[in-house]
């Protein structure tokens, strides 16, 4: 599949975004890392969909303003984002920081979406407090995200040495504007609620981040929500097993479609 | 030449077993290897030589501000401060410096420098410091908002002592409806305000617009002369003026002994300890995302090699160039390489690592009584405000 990188203006925030596939719309949030480049995992989904895959504020050499202070606010952005790529009702994924914004569009704007995927998503607080990643040099803290470490040369700097370790360093500057103070947000678990969008939860069966007992949890309390556990993987599922979860997605995506037309108006 | 004499309060007792043990002695070793009794001692032995500094005639004693760490263990820089301000007479007090965006309102900072400034006789120099990387984890503070906050905390602070309160702030980090410091400090229009740095641009470019004194501690000579050089390039350039030595200050350990072989021995141990279980910070603690600029990292680490922080100590004491060994070779290198630095401030370290009190003693001692004589008189540093002259005091003899 050919892919395309496309600079989109978002009310004068200039987004790179990764474009690709054919079929209904799928926005893909990124995690922490590997953003901007478009693995098997993008691939095998632009087999079914065309994907967005756009980068965060401050990924990829890109500014990170001072109006980025919660995941919400990205959220919103996002909302912007889907009305610049006029997307209708896409699917929404997000991958670890990415499920955490994806969670909080959720909250405000199920509305704008056909269905939400949180794949190890950060965002809800977890019953034990998740390690600190940023403290840990880099081979320990390879051994929260990878079951298989050696997945992980993936998200390993390409180019010169010191040009790699300052591009790392400046998304990882992303992350902690988000997650530095707090890796959660307090009030998210109480407004799951006003997630009203067919729902998947998956999860690493060996993520060391956060368990997937946490993802189970999110599953039942967002309504309607869906379980799955790809057992091999750790927390990044999207680089560790990138079929299982593309295919599990797929699948979800068709229950969707199959689905009876939801009533309108509040069903509690 | 202005003589300040540099302290930092190490705890001398980090085990043996150090470096297979801890990754750091900043963040994470445990304060379960802290003894108050000892500290009791330890204290009391590091505020007599500081009290000895100004007896011996230095320009200043200098405290610092660092958080959950055994490199240094003045996380209240001011509570010192204020003790030197009744335990010395002469010598200012040079705070290097407190951490102004570190606590939720800068404006304690304002309130504490003050009272101590007034107490003192008006004898303060006000370093402000963003804080290195390894407090914003002892703190739990955001990184990625340190500089601007730094800004902001300094520009509030310098409003708060020079315009009259009450005053309303509404700024994007710090909102106080009720601005109105007491007391305010004794020296106009404030103290001076002295900026410790590790070299990033953005301070670099500030300090300079400011024309605050420059300072990087425990930095090798020709890595520090770039930094320095940056500083004086911008003065002219952009802000119109030559900054001259009082804007610079270079940092070293000081041992001197009868002969060179005898200070060598004596500090080596001292100055491994410091090495290897103090100063030793890996990168990630040091720089955490964000913390600085990415033009910044680069530079920090092209200039380094590394984004932490190390010493090493045998390179050092075979380079000639340490400021260890008879008073006439520490004299003349101190000389030489104030000089290369183009630096009129001289911060001495003559406590090191677990150094005991009486060979601080007798360091600070043979320096004052057979270097401090010979050494430049005062240069062009920022005039003192008004209280008595203290005239030529390096050339009285020490006790």
């Amino acid at each position: 599949m050919n892919h395309r990188e496309e600079r989109i203006d978002v009310r004068g925030c200039t987004v790179p975004t990764l474009i690709g596939g054919g079929g209904p719309a799928l926005v893909l949030l990124h995690g922490a890392g590997g953003a901007g480049q478009w693995f098997e995992f993008h691939e095998r989904l632009a087999q079914r969909f065309t994907v967005y895959a756009p980068l965060h504020p401050g990924f990829g050499g890109t500014p990170l303003p001072s109006w980025v202070k919660e995941a919400e606010d990205l959220a919103l952005h996002y909302v912007d984002f889907i009305r610049a790529i006029a997307a209708d009702k896409p699917l929404v994924i997000g991958l670890s920081l990415g499920g955490w914004i994806a969670t909080e569009l959720a909250v405000f704007r199920s509305d704008l979406m056909s269905g939400l995927v949180l794949a190890g998503a950060l965002g809800v607080r977890p019953e034990r407090p998740t390690p600190d990643l940023f403290i840990m040099d880099p081979m320990e803290a390879v051994g929260y995200l990878f079951a298989d470490p050696a997945k992980a040369i993936a998200l390993m700097p390409q180019g010169a040495a010191v040009d790699g370790i300052v591009r790392m360093w400046e998304e990882q500057a992303a992350v902690a504007r988000l997650t530095w103070r707090r890796p959660y947000n307090p009030q998210l678990h109480r407004r799951l609620h006003h997630v009203r969008v067919p729902t998947l939860v998956v999860w690493g069966g060996k993520d060391r981040l956060i368990s997937p007992e946490h993802g189970r949890m999110l599953a039942r309390e967002i309504k309607g929500a869906c379980f799955e556990l790809i057992e091999s993987s750790g927390h990044a599922v999207a680089i560790e097993q990138p079929t299982m979860l593309a295919d599990t997605i797929a699948r979800f995506a068709d229950g969707i479609a199959l689905a009876p037309p939801q009533p309108a108006g509040d069903r509690r | 030449m202005k003589l300040f004499f540099f302290h930092l309060m190490p705890w001398p007792f980090i085990p043996d077993d150090f470096q297979k043990t801890w990754r750091s002695s900043w963040v994470v070793l445990p304060n379960s290897l802290y003894d108050p009794a000892i500290g009791h001692r330890v204290y009391g032995e590091y505020l007599d030589q500081l009290q000895f500094a100004d007896e011996v005639g230095f320009d200043a004693v200098c405290v610092n501000e660092h958080h959950q760490n055994a490199y240094g263990t003045m996380p209240a820089p001011n509570i010192i401060a204020a003790m030197l301000a009744q335990r010395t007479k002469r010598a200012q007090i040079a705070i290097l410096g407190n951490g102004i965006c570190l606590r939720e309102n800068p404006l304690r900072v304002a309130e504490e420098v003050a009272m101590i400034d007034v107490i003192s006789g008006g004898r303060v120099i006000s370093g402000f410091v963003r804080g290195i990387g390894c407090e914003y984890y002892s703190l739990g503070l955001d990184p990625t908002f340190s500089r601007e906050r730094f800004f902001e905390a300094h520009d509030l602070i310098i409003k708060a002592w020079t315009e009259p309160g009450p005053f309303e702030w509404d700024g994007e980090h710090y909102r106080f409806r009720y601005v109105n410091v007491w007391p305010r400090p004794l020296q106009k229009p404030h103290p001076p305000i002295y900026c410790p740095s590790q070299g990033s641009t953005e301070t670099i470019a500030w300090a300079a617009e400011h024309r605050y004194p420059y300072i990087m501690t425990f930095t090798p000579l020709d890595v520090l002369v770039r930094f320095y050089d940056m500083y004086r390039e911008l003065a002219a350039r952009k802000f119109g003026y030559e900054a001259g030595p009082e804007l610079f200050g270079w940092t070293s350990q000081v041992y001197v002994a009868k002969d060179e072989k005898t200070a060598l021995a004596e500090a080596r141990p001292h100055l491994k300890y410091f090495a290897e279980r103090c100063f030793a910070i890996p990168p990630q603690m040091l720089m955490p995302p964000g913390y600085t600029s990415a033009a910044s990292l680069r530079r920090f680490i092209e200039a380094r090699g590394t984004a932490g922080s190390f010493f090493d100590v045998d390179n050092l004491l075979a380079s000639g160039e340490t400021l260890i060994g008879t008073p006439e070779q520490v004299g003349e290198r101190l000389v030489r390489n104030m000089g290369r630095a183009g630096a009129g401030i001289f911060m001495g370290a003559f406590q090191v690592g677990d150094m005991p009190h009486d060979k601080v003693m007798r360091n600070v001692e043979l320096f004052a009584d057979k270097v401090m004589p010979y050494l430049p008189g005062a240069s062009a540093a920022p005039p003192r405000p008004e209280q008595a002259s203290t005239g030529s005091k390096r050339m009285e003899t020490s006790k």
